[in-house]
């Protein structure tokens, strides 16, 4: 952790409901400091541009980037913030071009290091990693395991991300080995209420372990 | 989009050593893993003597990567026999990887006689465990690849599948096949769903190709600005048909601000790569000395840029 005080990188539910999602989000970024909501769609029907449409004036007023998964042109044609590719630098190539250098172009680990360091180099904004599953990019020749967030942190400036949720008791421990951003659990989004209360409980942990 | 659709074989050297030894899921092996960082780390001594040890075990994927190490000379002395035993080790264990190799070595004859069935046998045999770069390889054989007659369902079955595992190649391929009509009802939407989907993960060809779709909103909303975009990235990637456009683009303002500069630096770029356009040459004779003093140094810039990318790949 080098980047001062942690924030929260919230993950939306795949294909949020457009009916409900949005006053849920509302209520997230209205109770307390929130970096991000990454939305997750995993098809691209016409409907998803309005749902992003219908996210944005929260995410201004509370200045939240909002950020699309997997579809640059998406990000683009919306006008979100950003967006969130898988760690190939083909990819990320593509995606800065086609959102140029003020938007979010980030990345999750593949499980690669070369890849990550490669991105790094080319200057992502963010890269999230699996820190409690991706072995790969922590061990090391030998068998001994590393957090990839530590391993991260130490060799770049660029913000990690730890994607694999993280329950409020775990947040200490996680921003130690080295995460600028946490994600809560998705049972988050099941009410307004839960969502807010979930901001609230995150940042007083955030603020209690720094 | 006929200048540039079409099928291409895709051999051995686009794989990353995560393709080859991937696969299906063996015991744990802690020599296995050591062996994946040393090779990823090229440290293929090490690599070699973790992998041998892990193979000897019975791990399928460190036999396929020892193969690989003979196959190569790698941390070992190049060994093809030993190299053939090891995969065909771990095909036996049924490791995709290892089917994979093996289709490559009888394709190529590097194994001794080119013996095209055989190569289809394991192609098949990878690409049923859904091995996507087999799949793609079996869908361009079918494709009539080798000089026989096309079979465009099959072609058009396996491309589906490995594009579904979104291997970029046979997304772009799947959407030419959609372009033209071959083996699947012609479909220009469908087409642009998979040449996008390949071209926002960086491939080039499908970049240009997507690039013209969404300049004329021909499958997809029409967008001349996003569309110039894609032809950017397809130009900065080298593609000389790219850097053509993006010169005629940025020469009359089309969907970019009008800047000569660029639009002579990229008809320079074009050029030497062998695409010619007699207007541009004329439009560079119209340049100011200083514009085309600022063209050339962007021109060295970019080779510059272009070749460091190239040496890092």
């Amino acid at each position: 952790m080098t980047n001062g005080r942690s924030r929260l990188f919230l993950v939306s539910p795949p294909n949020p409901d457009p009916a409900t999602f949005p006053a849920v989000f509302e209520a997230a970024a209205a109770a307390g400091d929130v970096a991000s909501l990454l939305l997750r769609f995993t098809d691209t029907a016409e409907a998803t541009l309005d749902l992003i449409a219908s996210i944005m004036p929260s995410g201004y007023d509370h200045n939240v980037a909002i950020i699309v998964e997997g579809d640059a042109e998406l990000a683009a044609n919306s006008g979100a913030d950003g967006v969130h590719i898988a760690a190939s630098a083909d990819a990320y190539s593509a995606a800065r071009t086609l959102l140029g250098s003020d938007r979010v172009v980030g990345a999750l680990s593949n499980g690669s290091r070369h890849a990550a360091m490669e991105l790094g180099e080319l200057g992502v904004d963010y890269i999230a990693f699996d820190q409690t599953t991706q072995l790969e990019v922590g061990s090391v020749p030998g068998g001994e395991t590393v957090n990839p967030l530590t391993w991260w942190s130490q060799l770049f400036e660029v913000p990690c991300v730890g994607f694999d949720p993280v329950e409020c008791a775990d947040i200490a421990p996680t921003i130690a080995a080295g995460a600028d951003f946490i994600r809560p659990p998705d049972a988050m989004w099941s009410s307004a209420d839960r969502a807010s209360e979930t901001v609230r409980r995150y940042n007083t942990q955030i603020d209690a372990t720094q | 989009m006929q200048h540039s659709s079409r099928l291409k074989l895709l051999f051995a050297a686009l794989l990353t050593a995560v393709l080859v030894f991937c696969g299906t899921v063996p015991p744990a092996s802690a020599n296995y893993d050591g062996a994946f960082e040393a090779y990823v780390a090229r440290d293929y001594d090490t690599a070699f003597r973790l992998a041998h040890d892990a193979a000897n075990a019975g791990d399928a994927r460190a036999q396929t990567m020892l193969g690989s190490l003979y196959a190569q000379g790698r941390g070992v002395a190049r060994n093809k026999q030993e190299a053939i035993r090891w995969y065909e080790t771990a095909s036996g264990q049924g490791h995709a990887g290892a089917d994979f190799e093996l289709a490559l070595l009888y394709l190529d004859g590097s194994s001794g006689e080119a013996d095209l069935a055989r190569a289809i046998e394991f192609f098949t045999r990878a690409a049923e465990k859904n091995h996507a770069v087999a799949q793609f390889n079996l869908a361009l054989i079918y494709a009539g690849a080798d000089g026989r007659q096309p079979n465009w369902e099959k072609t058009h079955e396996w491309l589906a599948r490995s594009a579904e595992q979104g291997f970029a190649e046979a997304q772009y391929n799947l959407g030419v096949l959609y372009a033209q009509g071959k083996g699947v009802e012609e479909n220009q939407v469908t087409s642009a769903h998979w040449i996008g989907l390949a071209a926002q993960q960086g491939l080039s060809d499908a970049a240009l190709d997507y690039g013209f779709m969404v300049f004329r909103g021909q499958g997809v909303q029409k967008n001349e600005q996003l569309g110039a975009r894609w032809l950017l990235f397809a130009a900065e990637k080298g593609n000389v048909v790219a850097q053509n456009r993006m010169a005629r683009l940025y020469r009359a303002g089309v969907a970019v601000q009008t800047d000569p500069v660029e639009a002579a630096k990229w008809h320079i770029l074009a050029r030497e790569g062998g695409r010619v356009d007699d207007n541009l040459d004329e439009f560079l004779e119209t340049l100011t000395p200083e514009q085309r003093q600022s063209a050339d140094e962007r021109v060295n810039a970019w080779r510059t840029q272009f070749a460091a990318q190239a040496a890092e790949n």
